[in-house]
């Protein structure tokens, strides 16, 4: 699914906040990557998702080369993969609903299939009762479910998120981190950036440490 | 493709409405902007409109010296005759030239009685041809002819045409450069609301792209907008002089349209309006088009 080689990504400055990572995530994964703040976790899911270009290297998702990647073609680029935040990015002045239609609206589906679908994804994430509700009257956990299902809506092929629980009570994280195994188990492969150690190794053996930038450790 | 377009036009209006009292300030000040634009073009159309009439009625009158006898007279009357410029030429003599002075005397003619001698001099009434008919023309040929030693005098109102035409190019040279002044304006203005606009909601678009949004779906509803703004501000100030002019110099236009000749006052016309209209909507559409940049820079 995710193939890197020899990526480096400079900003700027001369440090490089990645050198010469080369890795490869296979499709259906349930991945981590795991690091101190600082150590590039952030970078390297804007690398994957077309936010960020590599200074040097290829990455390839879903047999797609990002590095050389036409500007206006990450829309559509984009529209196979779901992303996920530590501080959620959800439209303050929409409903629930309107959050998550969002991601069909702007791809012309109709209006029935549109409700259809919000309605499948808001009742899996166990939102439907909210609905109506915007999301600033959510609480963390509630906000970040919305999160989720407007990510997962178009049925990705790979879900990124970065720091999905750093915002939320222990429990709530634990709520969230159930909720992506799920969509893990549906398929979709999964790489989840955290500095939360304890909590990567009790969700998966797939672990990506990073330090200053460098592959420490990788477990998969 | 059309639920994505409504969308579009949906999120154009919800801009609108979501920035109303910034979209207020916007389109007043545009429709200022146009209205003194508009009032100007129209003064000048119509004092250009009534040059033109102006020059078509010229005619230039030669006087002859009291001393110039009929071999003289007959002698220039066929030299003028064969200049190329001139279209007719009529021979108004010292005896005509009384008779049509008593005629537009009648009832007065006592104020000629005391005259023993006629003392107007015999004149050529000439009108050029079509294409002379220009105010260059018109002093061209009246330079050619005035070293005739046998004329006293041409008169062709030139008093008056020198003052109306500087009149005249002042109004010209005001009105356009205050256009170009104002379109500017206006596409700044406009440019300025646009930006203001996509700070606003910058982390609507932000999201817009990250879930996959095509750069031309998100600046759409810009353009739209900036469309919308340059078209009701031109159309307001359209609406605004229409009535003025209506409801308060009715009166006048009657005289106006006498002083400038056969009912030839231009006002705002179809054509006219759908110039203004589409040239509003033209500079909201390049105001937004050029401050799209802002969208790309955001680095999601
Ligand atoms: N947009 C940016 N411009 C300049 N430097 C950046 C930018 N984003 C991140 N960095 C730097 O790159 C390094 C890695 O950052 P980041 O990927 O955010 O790490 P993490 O997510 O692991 O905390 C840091 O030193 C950070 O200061
Ligand atoms: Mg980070």
């Amino acid at each position: 699914m995710i193939q890197l080689h020899q990526v480096s990504k400079l900003y700027g400055s001369n440090i490089p906040a990645l050198s010469d990572i080369s890795l490869t995530i296979p499709k259906g994964e349930f991945v981590f990557v795991t690091g101190p703040s600082g150590a590039g976790k952030t970078t390297l899911l804007k690398l994957i998702f077309s936010s960020e270009r590599p200074s040097q290297g290829e990455i390839v998702v879903d047999g797609v080369n990002i590095a050389r990647i036409k500007q206006s073609a990450i829309p559509y680029f984009r529209r196979k993969i779901g992303v996920v935040f530590q501080d959620f990015k959800l439209i303050n002045s929409k409903t629930v609903y309107d959050n998550v239609a969002f991601t069909l609206d702007i791809v012309g589906t109709q209006r029935k299939i549109v409700k259809k679908k919000v309605w499948q994804v808001l009742k899996w994430v166990g939102l439907l009762p909210k609905k109506d509700s915007y999301p600033p009257c959510l609480s963390g956990g509630e906000q970040q479910r919305v999160a989720i299902a407007r990510a997962i809506i178009n049925n990705p092929v790979l879900l990124l998120a970065d720091e999905p629980t750093g915002n939320l009570d222990p429990d709530l994280a634990l709520e969230i981190m159930k909720l992506l195994k799920a969509i893990n188990a549906r398929g979709t492969t999964i790489v989840i950036a955290t500095h939360n150690q304890a909590m990567a190794q009790r969700f998966s053996d797939n672990i990506i440490t990073l330090a200053h930038g460098q592959i420490q450790t990788n477990s998969q | 493709m059309i639920h994505k377009i409504l969308y579009c036009l949906k999120s154009s209006f919800q801009n609108l409405r979501n920035n109303l009292f910034l979209s207020f300030i916007t389109t007043s000040t545009i429709t200022i902007t146009f209205i003194i634009c508009l009032a100007f073009f129209l003064i000048v159309l119509n004092l250009s409109v009534f040059k033109e009439n102006w020059v078509d009625r010229l005619q230039i009158i030669v006087y002859f010296n009291d001393s110039a006898n009929a071999a003289t007279i007959d002698k220039t009357r066929s030299e003028l005759s064969a200049m190329v410029e001139v279209e007719t030429i009529t021979f108004v003599s010292r005896k005509e030239a009384m008779v049509l002075l008593q005629q537009s005397l009648q009832g007065q003619d006592g104020i000629l009685e005391g005259l023993t001698e006629n003392p107007l001099p015999a004149s050529l009434e000439i009108k050029l041809k079509q294409e002379y008919l220009s105010v260059d023309g018109v002093e061209n040929f009246v330079a050619g002819i005035s070293g005739n030693e046998a004329l006293q005098d041409i008169e062709y109102g030139q008093k008056w045409l020198q003052r109306f035409l500087t009149i005249f190019e002042a109004f010209r040279i005001t009105s356009l450069s205050l256009g170009v002044c104002l379109i500017l304006f206006t596409y700044f203005i406009i440019s300025n609301t646009i930006k203001l606009m996509i700070f606003s909601r910058r982390e609507e678009i932000e999201i817009m792209k990250l879930v996959g949004a095509t750069s031309l779906f998100i600046k759409f509803p810009f353009w739209i907008e900036g469309i919308i703004q340059g078209f009701v501000g031109a159309g307001i100030a359209l609406l605004f002089l229409y009535c003025t002019v209506n409801l308060f110099l009715t009166n006048h236009l009657v005289s106006l349209n006498f002083f400038l000749g056969a009912g030839n006052f231009i006002f705002i016309n179809f054509s006219i309006a759908g110039i203004v209209l589409v040239l509003g909507a033209l500079i909201g559409l390049a105001g937004s088009l050029f401050s799209m940049n802002s969208i790309d820079e955001f680095n999601v």
